[in-house]
């Protein structure tokens, strides 16, 4: 059946009808892209495209049909071919308007309805309920200017459905409308024709400027460094050809009306597009949930990578083999790793093995806060390996006789984190956490492949289209480009978002000069006039509560309640008025007034104005803050009504102080045991909460566990009786009905307990050879394992849910049992055969493999004359190329896609090959000098004196002897290219051309896609992935190394 | 090969790292530069070498200016501090590459030796060396000694115009340095070409040159033989680094057409010092005497009118096997003093020393000999 159904599905998708709708009527004919509306007007052409076209027609309340049948004749050819069929029936549930499918249609109360696309052996069809007022169809995969005329029968049909395949009987049908001809427009590809001439002298231009400024330059210098020029020459030209110039080239593009669909010649607008923007209500959010994502996601980045870095420096023996533990979920390409992500949470419409496992109802289709806090999640676990490097990089440079010092001076471990590690690796780690920032801040595969820009948002909604609670600016502006073909707007997006990343960039600078020099500040802290700045801002700030409160703006103040704006505002007026006279005593007041504000934005922020309106207060009371604390202390000397304040002040916190250490006194030392009660505790309360238990059992076993915690933290002997708690628990998960995710988490807890109990309770002195046997067992540091075990085990959850759809004989998601009951090896026989998977393997194979030749090939030589000359500029050279990479990514990725599409390199391998192989430039450059560097250069001055050719030497000497950094290099590379997604995605369009990365989208296609391909996914997920591993394991000591490198370095 | 500098200048950004040095290196001698570290002598080493480019000055081989020439093009061997073997090569590969490099021809570029060619002079230079039985071992199998011969082995194949030397034994231990300076003698006889020679070594320097380029802060200060480096030091720096032991000074002035130490302003220099000071005209300066003459006083001989006496007070001992070198006290000034005899001294000990006035060294304001 399958195979069959899959036939059709392929005749099918050749000419695919697609039926959307967008949600408001517009009156701009051009702007309807992508979603239309179904009108009620009588029959009409809604728009012609150039390889599509769009109908729209009214059914008659007494419509007798049982359907209509679509057929479009081509005119030139004088062929008709039917290619659809839409059935009215009546017994069909109405889908969700969230879901967006192939058909649409307005009930007779007009509100609008998807419907879905079904197969049957001889035609596709949709169906659409009794009460359809209009419909409107899309029907995609005409020629360009090609004459057409669609012909549309009302027909008699009868749906035949058996077992295993469904086929439609045409009964009887009348001609119902036949449009005029028509002939589609221009495509793109030939409207893009014009600039192909406009590129090339561009680019000629750009090879004969380049040459005469290298060539200048290089007459300047000494005659002993020509050669170095020479080497720099094509790693230089290759990156000013593929990321330099096409970043200028966006930056002017960001000026034009430049619209691919459209097919006219582009005219400078000036700063059209940028008004446009500013008008437009998606940039807001697109902005905040940006910002918010950053956020999030780089303080959780740090957080937990210090944490592992710190566990696995510190606490946990066998380092090597958590390196190996932590790296290996590194080796799973990123996109694979977020689609099962996907197929884990998500799976088909919420129905997946996560909320099964864990009794939740997660669905990232219509939960917006949800979708966004688990794609974090996914960004922090797909990136933790590599901040985990960098933390332990840093650690790893911390003499090891400073911590042995801080454990002999019984420093605590707290007070040690806090006033030695941090300090001393903040310099190294900083520049690196700049770098992350900035790669979060234009990261696009989890927001792209796992929720697709999900949930939609309602006020997210213009002309233009619709924003979801998970677009980010880089998918916002993809999705501009890719599905709008604006190309003049989203390069002014891109352009936008360049700048923010400049800030960042430049910080970066600061930063890494600061590093290079020493660990002390090397100039006194200034004073600044705080008398003025502060007043100043606080007015503004007031007046702007009180403005933004009476005009009802939503982005400064306190929008859903304006009194609050007033009295805010009323009050900074105050303070500020105060700080002119008495800034020492106001400062205080100032602090306190702005926690209270942060803490309004905030919950404002997060509880009522997400993705409506980023509040800026947020951003301006951070702002006050740093300055404030700039501010020198000074000795009070207040007046009579502040002192006595103070006193009260200080009097209630001594009470408070006393009660507490009084209450410290009584209690016996806190041990680990402690700390496991709290978390068996938290779990408990955290599982019983998110299952909405009522099941009186899990509370009951939850109050005991309070009780116990509270005994045991008073008295020695009860903490001994707090193991009698365990058993209690394990009756409780006997007898409950909670998922089996949750139990699993209560067992693990429950062991960890039991461990750290008999670890604490055991007396050593007393017991026998028997038990010392299991007491140095469990000497084992257990708590610091069993916390790296699961966090590097969470990523391999999904990765068996892949395992088992791979094996498993049907096409679902959530797995029965812990493996498949009848394990087939179909799908991957249905990969090779009909899906010709070695094909895609071959595809990726010679785009990843050109693509590190020629990457290495430019960088060996660059790196060569990078370690050995002292040519002129060549520091600011190095800095140049590493802040390029910076920019990379979507911001290069429109004017790159018309720079080779003018080239002719669409949808060819070498123009994937050209992209791929720059992006790495800079980092090899790093990695290959910094291993050259500690080649002995005498080795090649002697060499050299012997009467060699520079070439010689290198191929001679240096090549061999910086083998390990050049296959680090040349990995590095390859990897990129062989897990790249965006470019290969946008550049390759071809099926037959398509990388792995692509081909395995397809599979699932993103989000909303009605029925995803599991069992095909799942299975060439783990052919991409098992030969990874293999390769991993067997190149494990070369990758550590080279990482290692640039740990060292403080550059990745 | 005669190999010459002329006003050569490097700068490293605003560091000069030698300013202004001309020499000439006469064919077929061992020329060593010596000089404290930091004074330029690498960079000159480098410069001959053409590995460095300079930023003025000019490097000539018999009379041609080859400052343009790369390394590639000047026939010059070095052997480097830290002996750079290839370490992906056996000892054989090493000994072949530089005779492998050789080619000849403009465009289409073949070897210069044959194959048994190679073969013979490698086995001709590895007998030489004695390292017949490492001939298939790595680098790092060897030791240093090994390392260091196979290094200078295999720039001897090549038959090279001019040998440099950059520090090549300050990695070594002290009994194979011995063993190493006979054997670069015994080179250099076999040889006979110009070899340059670069040491912060004073001692390796006396031992192996023929002549010596003193350096301090990228300035010649002064060029000769070992001898005249010794004997007559022209300046303050000179006669402070050439010596095994550092030359002691005292300044003087001249008052009232008297002449006295500047610590107790006592004249106890003798006529003919003065009169010598006083023809030069100076009124200030410092005498220098090395601890090697000073002889101690012995009350039963009388001094000569050409002696001084010091009192001194013996501040610390150090004694080496046979040799025991004092500091003494004299009003603050350190003075150092080695004798052989077997007395004994210990500290706080009063002891008279004598220094004869042959063997005064007297320097102006300015650190030059006068």
């Amino acid at each position: 059946m399958q195979r069959k159904k899959r036939k059709i599905t392929v005749r099918i998708t050749v000419f695919l009808i697609v039926i959307a709708l967008s949600m408001s009527a517009s009156e701009n004919e051009q702007t309807k892209i992508g979603f239309v509306t179904a009108q009620e007007t009588n029959h009409h052409i809604v728009e012609i495209g150039d390889r599509f076209v769009v109908l729209n027609w009214t059914v008659q309340e007494n419509y007798t049909f049982s359907g209509f049948r679509i057929e479009v004749f081509d005119s030139s050819l004088n062929l008709s071919q039917t290619w659809s069929v839409i059935q009215i029936n009546s017994t069909m549930y109405l889908n969700h308007i969230n879901q967006v499918n192939l058909v649409n249609y307005t009930d007779s109360h007009g509100e609008i309805f998807y419907s879905k696309k079904e197969f049957s052996l001889n035609f596709t069809y949709f169906i659409v309920p009794t009460n359809t007022k209009s419909i409107q169809v899309k029907i995609n995969g005409l020629k360009t200017t090609n004459p057409y005329q669609i012909q549309i029968y009302s027909t008699n049909s009868s749906l035949v459905i058996n077992n295993d395949f469904s086929i439609l009987l045409v009964e009887e049908e009348v001609s119902f409308w036949i449009t005029e001809e028509f002939t589609t427009l221009q495509s793109i590809d030939e409207a893009l024709k014009y600039s192909r001439t406009a590129t090339t002298i561009t680019i000629l231009a750009i090879i004969l400027i380049f040459i005469i400024i290298f060539v200048i330059i290089a007459k300047i210098d000494v005659p002993f460094n020509r050669v170095a020029y020479v080497f720099i020459f094509p790693a230089l030209f290759a990156l000013v050809l593929l990321e330099v110039y096409p970043m200028l080239y966006g930056i002017v593009l960001s000026f034009t009306s430049y619209n691919l669909r459209r097919g006219e010649i582009p005219q400078f607008n000036w700063l059209e597009n940028y008004i446009h923007i500013t008008n437009n209500p998606q940039l807001p959010i697109a902005f905040t949930t940006t910002l918010v994502w950053s956020t999030v996601i780089i303080f959780l980045k740090i957080f937990l990578g210090f944490v592992l870095a710190y566990l696995i420096h510190y606490k946990v023996k066998r380092k090597k083999v958590w390196y190996l533990l932590l790296y290996l979920p590194w080796v799973i390409p990123t996109y694979i790793k977020i689609l099962s992500w996907r197929t884990f949470i998500q799976g088909s419409g919420g129905e997946s093995l996560f909320n099964l496992l864990l009794g939740t109802n997660v669905n990232l289709m219509n939960q917006p806060y949800v979708a966004l806090l688990l794609a974090c999640f996914v960004e922090v676990w797909d990136s933790i390996p590599l901040i985990t490097t960098l933390f332990l990089g840093g650690l790893s440079s911390i003499p090891k006789e400073l911590s042995d010092i801080a454990k002999v001076d019984q420093i605590s471990e707290r007070t040690s984190i806090r006033r030695i590690i941090i300090p001393l690796i903040k310099p190294i780690i900083l520049p690196a956490i700049i770098l992350e920032i900035i790669k979060t801040f234009g990261s696009f595969n989890v927001a792209f492949l796992f929720t697709s820009g999900y949930p939609l948002l309602p006020y997210g909604m213009n002309e233009a289209g619709i924003i979801g609670a998970t677009d980010l600016f880089s998918t916002f502006t993809f999705y501009m480009f890719y599905q709008r073909r604006d190309v003049g707007i989203a390069a002014a997006y891109s352009t936008i978002m360049s700048i923010l990343t400049l800030f960042f960039v430049l910080v970066w600078i600061k930063m890494s000069k600061g590093t290079e020099s020493s660990f002390q500040p090397s100039e006194i802290k200034k004073r600044r006039n705080y008398k003025i700045i502060i007043p100043t801002f606080l007015t503004i700030q007031a007046i702007g509560y009180i403005v933004s409160g009476v005009v009802g703006f939503r982005y400064f103040g306190y929008h859903w309640n304006p009194v609050l704006s007033y009295i805010m505002g009323s009050l900074f007026a105050i303070v500020g008025l105060l700080f002119i006279w008495k800034p020492n005593q106001s400062s205080t007041g100032l602090k306190l007034l702005l926690v209270v504000d942060l803490i309004f934005s905030l919950t404002q922020f997060f509880l009522f104005q997400m993705w409506f309106a980023f509040n800026w207060n947020i951003f301006v009371v951070a702002v006050e803050f740093f300055i404030i604390a700039n501010i020198p202390r000074e000795k009070f000397n207040s007046n009579f009504v502040l002192n006595k304040l103070r006193k009260i002040a200080q009097y209630t916190r001594k009470t408070v102080v006393t009660t507490l250490q009084r209450i410290d006194t009584k209690l016996i030392d806190l041990n680990t045991i402690h700390l496991v009660l709290v978390v068996q505790a938290s779990i408990l309360l955290v599982s019983n909460l998110i299952l909405g238990s009522s099941f009186w059992l899990m509370w009951t076993i939850f109050g005991l566990n309070i009780l116990v915690i509270f005994s045991s933290i008073f008295s020695q002997s009860f903490t001994k009786f707090s193991v009698l708690l365990q058993p209690i628990i394990w009756i409780g998960l006997g007898f409950a009905w909670e998922p089996i995710g949750w139990k699993i988490i209560h067992v693990i807890v429950s062991l960890v307990f039991i461990i750290n109990y008999i670890q604490k309770q055991l007396d050593k002195r007393k017991i026998g050879e028997f038990q010392r046997g299991i007491y140095s067992f469990l000497s084992f540091p257990i708590n610091s394992s069993v916390t790296l075990l699961s966090f590097s085990l969470i990523a391999f959850i999904p990765i068996w849910n892949i395992f088992w759809i791979a094996f498993s004989p049907s096409n679902t998601v959530v797995p029965t049992n812990f493996f498949p009951s009848n394990p087939t090896l179909n799908n991957f026989v249905l990969l090779f055969t009909q899906e010709n998977i070695l094909l895609h393997f071959g595809n990726s194979l010679l785009v990843s493999l050109g693509s590190a030749t020629f990457c290495i090939l430019l960088t060996v030589l660059a790196a060569y004359a990078f370690s050995r000359y002292r040519f002129k500029v060549k520091k600011q050279l190095m800095v140049g190329v590493f802040i390029m990479k910076m920019f990379t990514g979507i911001l290069t990725l429109i004017p790159l896609y018309l720079i080779m599409f003018n080239l002719g390199l669409i949808d060819n391998y070498i123009g994937v090959i050209l992209a791929y192989s720059t992006q790495t430039i800079p980092l090899g450059l790093w990695i290959i000098k910094g291993y050259m560097d500690s080649i002995p250069k005498e080795l090649d001055e002697s060499a050299l004196l012997m009467g060699n050719s520079t070439l010689r030497v290198l191929r001679k000497v240096v090549f061999p002897l910086a083998g390990p950094a050049i296959a680090v290099a040349f990995l590095l590379n390859f990897l990129t290219a062989w897990n790249g997604f965006l470019l290969a995605f946008v550049l390759l369009q071809s099926p037959l051309r398509y990388t792995l990365p692509i081909k395995l989208y397809t599979f699932l296609g993103s989000i909303e896609t009605s029925s995803p391909e599991w069992g095909m996914f799942a299975a060439a997920s783990l052919l991409v992935m098992i030969p990874m591993i293999i390769m991993f394991i067997f190149l494990k000591n070369y990758l550590l190394k080279g990482a290692n490198y640039h740990i060292q370095r403080g550059d990745l | 090969m005669k190999v010459e500098i002329e006003k050569l200048t490097k700068k490293y950004g605003r560091k000069t790292a030698l300013k202004d040095a001309s020499i000439i290196f006469p064919e077929g001698k061992i020329t060593i530069i010596l000089g404290p570290s930091g004074s330029g002598k690498t960079t000159i080493l480098r410069l001959i070498a053409g590995l460095l480019y300079p930023t003025s000055g000019e490097v000539l081989f018999d009379n041609t200016i080859v400052t343009d020439n790369p390394a590639n093009k000047r026939n010059v061997a070095m052997v480097f501090q830290n002996y750079p073997l290839f370490p992906h090569m056996t000892v054989v590969e090493n000994l072949r590459f530089p005779l492998e490099s050789k080619k000849k021809g403009k465009l289409f570029r073949v070897n210069v030796y044959s194959e048994e060619e190679i073969e013979k002079k490698v086995d001709d230079i590895s007998s030489l060396l004695h390292i017949e039985e490492h001939r298939e071992k790595y680098p790092s199998q060897l030791s240093g000694g090994e390392k260091q011969r196979v290094a200078i082995g295999r720039e001897l194949v090549r038959e090279p115009d001019v040998f440099l030397f950059d520090e090549p034994l300050s990695n070594v231990d002290a009994r194979l340095r011995y063993e190493m300076r006979m054997w670069i003698r015994k080179l250099h006889e076999l040889l006979n070409k110009t070899m340059i020679y670069v040491t912060h070594d004073q001692s390796e320097a006396m031992a192996l040159g023929d002549m010596i380029v003193l350096l301090e802060d990228g300035k010649i200060v002064q060029v000769g033989s070992p001898d005249e480096l010794y004997y007559d030091p022209n300046s303050k720096f000179v006669a402070q680094f050439i010596g095994n032991y550092p030359m002691n000074f005292l300044s003087f002035i001249v008052e009232k057409n008297k002449c006295k130490l500047t610590v107790d302003m006592k004249e106890v220099l003798s006529e003919k010092v003065f009169k010598y000071i006083r023809s030069k005209g100076i009124e200030k300066g410092t005498l220098g005497f090395r601890a090697e003459i000073i002889r101690e006083f012995d009350p039963r001989k009388p001094i000569d009118k050409d002696m001084f006496k010091l009192e001194c007070k013996v501040e610390d001992v150090e004694k080496v096997l046979d040799q025991q070198i004092l500091t003494l006290n004299y009003l603050g000034e350190q003075i150092f003093y080695v004798t052989k005899t077997r007395k004994r001294f210990s500290k706080k000990d009063s002891i008279a020393i004598i220094v004869r006035s042959d063997d005064i060294y007297i320097f102006d304001e300015k650190h030059r000999r006068v």
